[in-house]
C-alpha cells in the first residue's frame, strides 16, 4: 500500500497538453494583397546637412508593381518624443512637416541645415539632451511619403542617415571618428537565380506548384564596414554591415518573409524557397535589399508558372 | 469497552501551563519557546480559559477494540470567538482509525470562549484523547480551570477584534508534561504583525487547500479582495490601483523584492514555513513605509518539536521540508524547491504557451533555527534564497528577427529575530537582516540589444517596543531602517523596459536609439515611528507617526562627456507621514473602522541613470483614507465592507519632451488617484466549510501634472469578483475558485505606417487607454485526498484543475504586422496540476 502510494505521489505529475494562444492574424508580410510600399531609396543614403538627395519608390500592388506612384512628399520637421516608438513622431503625421513635392513617383531635396538638431546630437545648449543615437551610431531624418493609388493611401517614412558630429566623446576621438568614417552607400542587387531540384529553373517556365529555391546576391562590398562609437569603452569600434532581404510576392508562398545575414556572416548571398501558385499565370516578385545603415536596392521580377 | 476522552482542563499540570501562558511566574515558564512569543509585542491579557460545555463521545475503532488496543490522540483544537470548534488538526497520531474517531468527536465539542480582555476571544488548545477500553461508564465532561487572578500579557493586541480572523499566531506555552493532561495551551488574539482596520489574513492551512493555488500559500493573496487579476505568468501584485512596485512584501518584517517566482506561479517561500499570510491593500500604520501601495506579510511558522517533513512532487516543480530539534534549546528546518514547468510544457509541445508566457526555470529554499535563549527570550535565525532563470533563443533566417533572451532574478535574506518579553509583558524585538537582489534583463532583437542589470545590496533593521501604559494605552515605538546599495547596467533604448502609461502595443519592438549607462545608487532610510493603541470604551484609536530620513546617492549626476570624470549627488529628504486609524465597536458583532494615512516611496535605483532616467528624483507621495464596516452575522460568517480613496503625487513619468534637459528623461509629473468600495462576505471553517466572496468596483486613474483629463492606470480593473470555498469531507477535501476581472486598458491603434528603414510597420494609436482586454472569468477546482500510512506517515494526493470549462480567456491584443488586423492572445487552456507528498 505504502509503495505503491509512494509510486502515485511522484510519478503523478502530468499535465494536459496546452492549446497553442497565438491568434490567426491573417496573410504573412510577403504576400502583397493590397498597395503598399515596400521601399524607399535614397540616394545618397547618407548625406550631410545642407547635401541634396533623390529619393526613389518601390510600390507594389496585387497586379505588380506600380512604376509610377503618384506621391507626396515631406521632410518631418518635428523629432519624436522620448516615449515614442515608432519611425517618426506622431506629429509628423499631421502639420509637422516639410513639404517637397506632391504626386510625383521620385523628389529630390536638400536635407535642412537644422536636421542635426531636429534628430541628431547637436543642441542648442548643453544643457540639453543629444538624442541617441542607433546601434551604429546614426541618426536619421524621416521623410514621409504618401502614395494615393485610387482609394488607397499607404503612408510610409523614409530615414535618411544624417551625417552628425559624434555627440559626448572626447576631442581626440572625434577626430579620429570624422577622419575614418565613411558615409554609407547604397548596395548592389545581384541577379535572381532560381532552382529546383539543384537545377536552375527559367523565370519564364516554372511548374505550377513547384517549390524553388531562390537566390540574391550582393557584392563582397556592399556590406561596408564602418566605424562606430562604443558607448562602453568610449572608443571606436569598426564593424561591418548587416545585410536583409525582404521577400514580396502577389501569389504563392515563401519559407521565410526576410532572410538576410548578420555582421559576423560573411556570406554575400542568401536563399529562400518560394512555392509556385498551382494555377497557371505570372506572379510579381519583389525583392528589397537593406543594410543595416538605411542603404536599400530593389529588384522586380515577373515569374511565369506554366 | 468505549473510547474515553480526556479532560485535561481540570489538571493541575494544566494549571501550570496555563500560568505559562499568562505570563503568570512559575518555573514553566523557563521552557517557553523562543519564536512562539517573537514577532510583535504582546500585551493582552487572559481572563477567562474556555470551557468545555459540550462533549462528544468518540466511536472506538471496532478492529482495535476487538483486538483490544487502546490509544491517545493528541489534538490542537481551534475555538472561535464563540465557543465553536473551527478546527481540529492531529498533534500526535495514534494511527489513522483513532485519528479519525477523535478528531470527529472533537469537531463537536462546544466551549465557552476564551476571554481576553474580558472579551471573548479565539483560542487553540491542546487536547488529548484517550481511547481506553474499560469497563466503566464515561467520566462527565470537565470543567475548566478558572481564569487566573493574575493575568499577564499573552498575545499580540490587535488593532481590531482580537483573534477576528484566521492567520493569527499563538502564543503556546510549555510542554508540562503528564498523563492526562493538556500539553499547550495557547490563545490566538491577533497575527504577528499588527492588525490594520483594513486587513485580509488567511491561515497557511486554509490556503493550501483553495482551488487554483495548487497548495501554495502565498498564492491565496490573487484572490484577496482589493487585488487585481494580473496578467498571465506575470507574478504582478496590484493591490487598490498600485503600480506593483509600490506595494511591499514582508516576511516577518523584513522586506523581499518578490512574493512570486517570476512566472507567478510559485510563492518563493516554502509553503510549510507559512504561518499566516495577510494583505493590507493601504491605509497601513506607522510601522512601515517606503510604498504607496499595499503590504503583503508573511509570517514564518514555528517549527514544531520532534522531527518532521515532507518530500512531493506536482506538474510545476518538486519540493521537500525537513525539520528537527537539536537539544530542549535548538530546532531547525529546511526546504527546498525545483521547478520544471518549463520542461513540461517543453515535452507537451505547446511552443506557443511557452513562447507567450515564458516560463522560467525556479528555485528557492529556506532555512529557519529557532534558539531558546533564556526566559521568554529567543532568536530565530531564517534565510531565504530564490532565483529565477530563463533563456530563449528564437533563430530566424532574418538577422531582424533572430531574439535571444536571457533573464535572471533572484535573492537572498538572512536575518535574525530577537524577541524578549519582560514580566511586566513589554516586548521587544530586533530584526537586523542583509542579502542581496540581483535581476537581469538581456534581450537582443536583431541588432538592437536591450541589457538591464541590477545587483542590490540590502541591509537594514526593524525594532519595537512594545509597552503598556495604564489599562487603556498601548505604546509601540520602533525603527525601521533600509539601505539598498545598487550597481545598474543598462543598454538599449530608453522605452525597453517599459513604463506604466507607455503608449505601446504587445510585442512592439522599442525604438531604434540606443544609449548605454553604468551606475551607482545607495538609498537610505531611517524611519523612526511611533502609535499608540488607545481604547475609549468601545472605540480604540490608533494615532502615529512615521518620519523618515532618506539619503539618496548616486554616482553620476549627468551623463558622461568626453573624458570628463563623473560627478556623484547625495541629498537627504526628510518627511513625516502622520497615520491614524479607529475602530468603533457598536455591538459585539458591528464595527465601524476608518483610516488615514501619509506615505512616501523613494525612487527605484534603475530610475536614478543620468542617460535613461533622472539621478535628481525625489520622493513619490501618497494619501490613503479608507472608511468601513465589519458585520460579524454568524458565529463564523462575516461581512466586511470597505470604501477607499488614494491620491498620488510626484510619480515619476517620462518626460514629454522630444529634447528635455540633460538627465532629465524622467520627471516627477505624474498623479493619481484610485478609488472604490469593496465587499468581502467571509465564511470562517464551520463544519469543514470555509470560504469567501469578494467584489471591489474600483477606478485608478493617472495624468501628467496639468492635463485636464485622466486616463485609466494600467493595470485598472474596474470589476473584480472572487469566489473561494473549499469543504472536507472526510479525508477528501473538495475547493473551487471562480475570478471574474475586467480587462485591461489598452490603446486602439487606428492606422499605421510603414517604416522603410527597418521594414516593419509602426502603430498609430487613438486616445490613450480607450479599449481594454476583453474581461476574464475562470473556474478552477481542487480534490484532494490524505491517506494515513502508519508510524506518523502520510501521504497526500491532489489534482488542481485551472481553467476547467477551458474558457479562451483574452490575456492580450495582438495585431497583425500591418496593424490592419487584430486577434486575441488567450491564456492558458485547462491544466490538470496533479500531485502528491508524503509527510512526516
Amino acid at each position: 500500500m505504502r509503495r505503491r502510494l509512494h509510486a502515485l505521489v511522484f510519478g503523478a505529475a502530468v499535465a494536459s497538453a496546452p492549446f497553442a494562444c497565438r491568434p490567426d492574424l491573417g496573410d504573412r508580410e510577403s504576400r502583397i494583397t493590397r498597395t503598399q510600399v515596400l521601399a524607399v531609396r535614397g540616394e545618397p543614403p547618407e548625406a550631410k546637412p545642407g547635401e541634396t538627395v533623390s529619393w526613389s519608390l518601390l510600390v507594389a500592388s496585387p497586379e505588380g508593381p506600380i512604376s509610377e506612384p503618384r506621391a507626396s512628399w515631406a521632410l518631418c520637421a518635428t523629432p519624436k518624443l522620448l516615449t515614442e516608438n515608432g519611425a517618426a513622431g506622431a506629429a509628423c503625421l499631421q502639420g509637422g512637416v516639410r513639404p517637397i513635392a506632391e504626386g510625383v513617383p521620385t523628389a529630390a531635396a536638400a536635407l535642412p541645415p537644422d536636421a542635426c538638431a531636429l534628430f541628431g546630437p547637436e543642441v542648442t545648449s548643453a544643457d540639453l539632451r543629444p538624442r541617441d543615437p542607433d546601434v551604429t551610431g546614426g541618426y536619421y531624418q524621416p521623410v514621409r511619403v504618401t502614395v494615393t493609388d485610387g482609394a488607397e493611401t499607404a503612408v510610409a517614412f523614409g530615414l535618411e542617415r544624417v551625417g552628425c558630429a559624434l555627440a559626448n566623446a572626447a576631442a581626440d576621438v572625434t577626430t579620429d571618428y570624422g577622419r575614418r568614417y565613411v558615409a554609407n552607400a547604397n548596395p548592389e542587387l545581384g541577379p535572381l537565380e532560381a532552382t529546383l531540384d539543384g537545377a536552375p529553373v527559367a523565370l519564364d517556365a516554372i511548374p505550377s506548384g513547384a517549390t524553388l529555391s531562390l537566390r540574391v546576391s550582393w557584392p563582397a562590398e556592399a556590406a561596408e564596414r564602418y566605424v562606430v562609437y562604443d558607448l562602453a569603452s568610449r572608443a571606436l569600434v569598426e564593424r561591418r554591415e548587416a545585410m536583409r532581404v525582404s521577400w514580396f510576392a502577389t501569389d504563392g508562398s515563401f519559407e521565410s518573409d526576410r532572410t538576410g545575414r548578420s555582421e559576423d556572416e560573411l556570406e554575400t548571398a542568401t536563399t529562400n524557397a518560394w512555392t509556385a501558385p498551382r494555377a497557371a499565370g505570372t506572379t510579381h516578385l519583389f525583392v528589397v535589399l537593406r543594410d543595416i545603415r538605411g542603404g536599400v536596392a530593389f529588384a522586380t521580377h515577373a515569374l511565369v508558372t506554366r | 469497552m468505549r473510547g474515553r476522552r480526556n479532560v485535561a482542563f481540570l489538571s493541575p499540570a494544566l494549571l501550570a501551563s496555563l500560568a505559562l501562558v499568562t505570563g503568570a511566574p512559575a518555573p514553566a515558564l523557563a521552557q517557553q519557546r523562543g519564536s512562539d512569543v517573537g514577532g510583535q509585542p504582546t500585551k493582552r491579557k487572559l481572563t477567562k480559559m474556555p470551557r468545555l460545555v459540550r462533549f462528544v463521545e468518540a466511536e472506538y475503532p471496532a478492529a482495535k477494540k476487538r483486538a483490544g488496543v487502546s490509544a491517545s490522540v493528541v489534538l490542537t483544537i481551534e475555538i472561535g470567538a464563540t465557543g465553536k470548534v473551527t478546527n481540529v488538526s492531529v498533534a500526535e497520531s495514534a494511527g489513522a482509525d483513532f485519528d479519525a474517531a477523535a478528531v470527529a468527536a472533537a469537531a463537536g465539542f462546544e466551549f465557552e470562549p476564551a476571554e481576553v480582555d474580558d472579551k471573548p476571544a479565539p483560542a487553540k488548545i491542546t487536547y488529548r484523547y484517550d481511547f481506553v477500553i474499560a469497563q466503566e461508564p464515561p467520566p462527565p465532561p470537565a470543567r475548566p480551570p478558572s481564569a487566573p487572578e493574575t493575568a499577564a500579557p499573552v498575545a499580540p493586541p490587535p488593532a481590531g477584534e482580537a483573534g477576528a480572523t484566521p492567520g493569527d499566531a499563538t502564543a503556546a506555552g510549555a510542554r508540562t508534561g503528564g498523563n492526562d493532561v493538556v500539553d499547550e495551551v495557547a490563545i490566538r488574539g491577533g497575527p504577528r504583525a499588527r492588525r490594520e482596520v483594513v486587513d485580509y489574513a488567511v491561515r497557511a492551512e486554509q490556503a493550501k487547500k483553495v482551488a487554483g493555488t495548487q497548495g501554495d500559500v502565498l498564492k491565496v493573496v490573487q484572490n484577496l479582495p482589493g487585488v487585481s487579476r494580473p496578467p498571465v505568468a506575470s507574478g504582478q501584485i496590484v493591490v487598490w490601483g498600485s503600480a506593483p512596485k509600490d506595494t511591499r512584501v514582508y516576511v516577518d518584517g523584513v522586506d523581499l523584492p518578490a512574493l512570486y517566482h517570476g512566472s507567478g506561479l510559485r510563492g518563493t517561500i516554502n509553503s510549510d514555513l507559512v504561518a499566516s499570510i495577510d494583505l493590507v491593500p493601504g491605509a497601513f500604520g506607522a510601522e512601515y513605509g517606503r510604498g504607496l501601495g499595499g503590504l503583503v506579510r508573511v509570517e514564518t511558522r514555528s517549527l514544531p518539536r520532534g522531527t518532521h517533513g515532507y518530500v512531493g512532487a506536482d506538474t510545476l516543480d518538486g519540493s521537500a521540508f525537513v525539520s528537527t530539534e537539536i537539544g530542549e534549546r535548538v530546532r531547525i528546518g529546511s526546504a527546498l524547491r525545483y521547478g520544471w514547468l518549463d520542461r513540461v510544457f517543453a515535452a507537451t509541445s505547446a511552443p506557443d504557451v511557452g513562447d507567450l508566457f515564458p516560463i522560467p526555470r525556479y528555485r528557492d529554499a529556506q532555512l529557519k533555527a529557532t534558539v531558546d535563549l533564556r526566559r521568554r527570550e529567543s532568536v530565530d535565525t531564517v534565510v531565504l534564497l530564490s532565483s529565477d532563470e530563463l533563456d530563449r533563443t528564437v533563430p530566424s533566417p532574418d538577422p531582424a528577427k533572430r531574439r535571444v533572451e536571457a533573464t535572471r532574478s533572484g535573492f537572498w535574506r538572512a536575518y535574525a529575530r530577537y524577541t524578549n518579553v519582560s514580566d511586566d509583558g513589554d516586548t521587544a524585538t530586533v530584526t537586523p537582516f542583509f542579502g542581496r537582489d540581483t535581476s537581469s534583463l538581456a534581450q537582443r532583437f536583431g541588432a538592437n540589444p536591450t541589457r538591464l542589470d541590477v545587483a542590490s545590496d540590502r541591509y537594514g533593521v526593524r525594532a519595537s517596543l512594545r509597552s503598556k501604559l495604564g489599562s487603556r494605552v498601548v505604546l509601540v515605538t520602533g525603527m525601521d531602517a533600509l539601505g539598498t546599495a545598487s550597481s545598474v547596467e543598462r543598454e538599449g533604448s530608453l522605452t525597453l523596459p517599459p513604463r506604466e502609461g507607455d503608449v505601446a502595443v504587445f510585442g512592439q519592438p522599442p525604438g531604434d536609439e540606443y544609449a548605454l549607462d553604468r551606475w551607482k545608487t545607495h538609498v537610505l532610510d531611517v524611519g523612526p515611528h511611533v502609535y499608540a493603541d488607545v481604547r475609549v470604551g468601545p472605540v480604540t484609536l490608533t494615532p502615529g507617526v512615521r518620519v523618515d530620513a532618506f539619503v539618496i546617492e548616486g554616482s553620476k549626476r549627468l551623463p558622461p562627456a568626453g573624458n570628463v570624470p563623473p560627478i556623484g549627488f547625495s541629498r537627504m529628504e526628510t518627511t513625516v507621514a502622520p497615520r491614524a486609524s479607529a475602530r468603533w465597536d457598536v455591538t459585539r458583532r458591528l464595527a465601524f473602522t476608518a483610516a488615514y494615512g501619509s506615505y512616501h516611496q523613494p525612487p527605484e535605483p534603475e530610475d536614478l541613470s543620468a542617460v535613461f532616467g533622472t539621478p535628481e528624483l525625489g520622493l513619490s507621495r501618497a494619501l490613503h483614507v479608507t472608511a468601513g464596516e465589519s458585520l460579524r452575522v454568524t458565529d463564523s460568517l462575516t461581512i466586511d465592507v470597505v470604501a477607499f480613496d488614494k491620491r498620488m503625487r510626484d510619480l515619476v513619468v517620462r518626460s514629454r519632451l522630444p529634447n528635455p534637459l540633460r538627465a532629465r528623461a524622467l520627471t516627477q509629473n505624474g498623479e493619481g488617484r484610485s478609488y472604490g468600495v469593496q465587499l468581502l462576505l467571509r465564511q470562517e471553517l464551520w463544519r469543514g466549510f470555509f470560504g469567501w466572496a469578494s467584489y471591489a468596483v474600483t477606478k485608478s486613474e493617472r495624468r501628467f501634472e496639468g492635463d485636464e483629463a485622466w486616463r485609466p492606470f494600467d493595470f485598472d480593473q474596474p470589476h473584480v469578483l472572487s469566489l473561494v470555498a473549499s469543504q472536507e469531507i472526510g479525508r477528501w477535501s473538495v475547493g473551487a475558485r471562480f475570478r471574474y476581472a475586467s480587462g485591461n486598458p489598452r490603446t486602439p491603434v487606428v492606422g499605421s505606417v510603414y517604416d522603410a528603414r527597418s521594414d516593419r510597420f509602426d502603430p498609430v494609436f487613438g486616445p490613450q487607454g480607450t479599449t481594454r482586454v476583453p474581461a476574464f472569468w475562470q473556474l478552477d477546482l481542487r480534490v484532494d485526498r490524505t491517506f494515513e500510512l502508519g508510524r506518523d506517515v502520510r501521504a497526500l494526493v491532489f489534482a488542481d484543475l485551472q481553467n476547467v470549462t477551458n474558457r479562451e480567456n483574452a490575456e492580450e491584443i495582438a495585431y497583425s504586422a500591418d496593424f490592419r488586423r487584430r486577434g486575441i492572445i488567450t491564456g492558458l487552456p485547462f491544466i490538470a496540476v496533479v500531485g502528491g507528498r508524503l509527510e512526516l
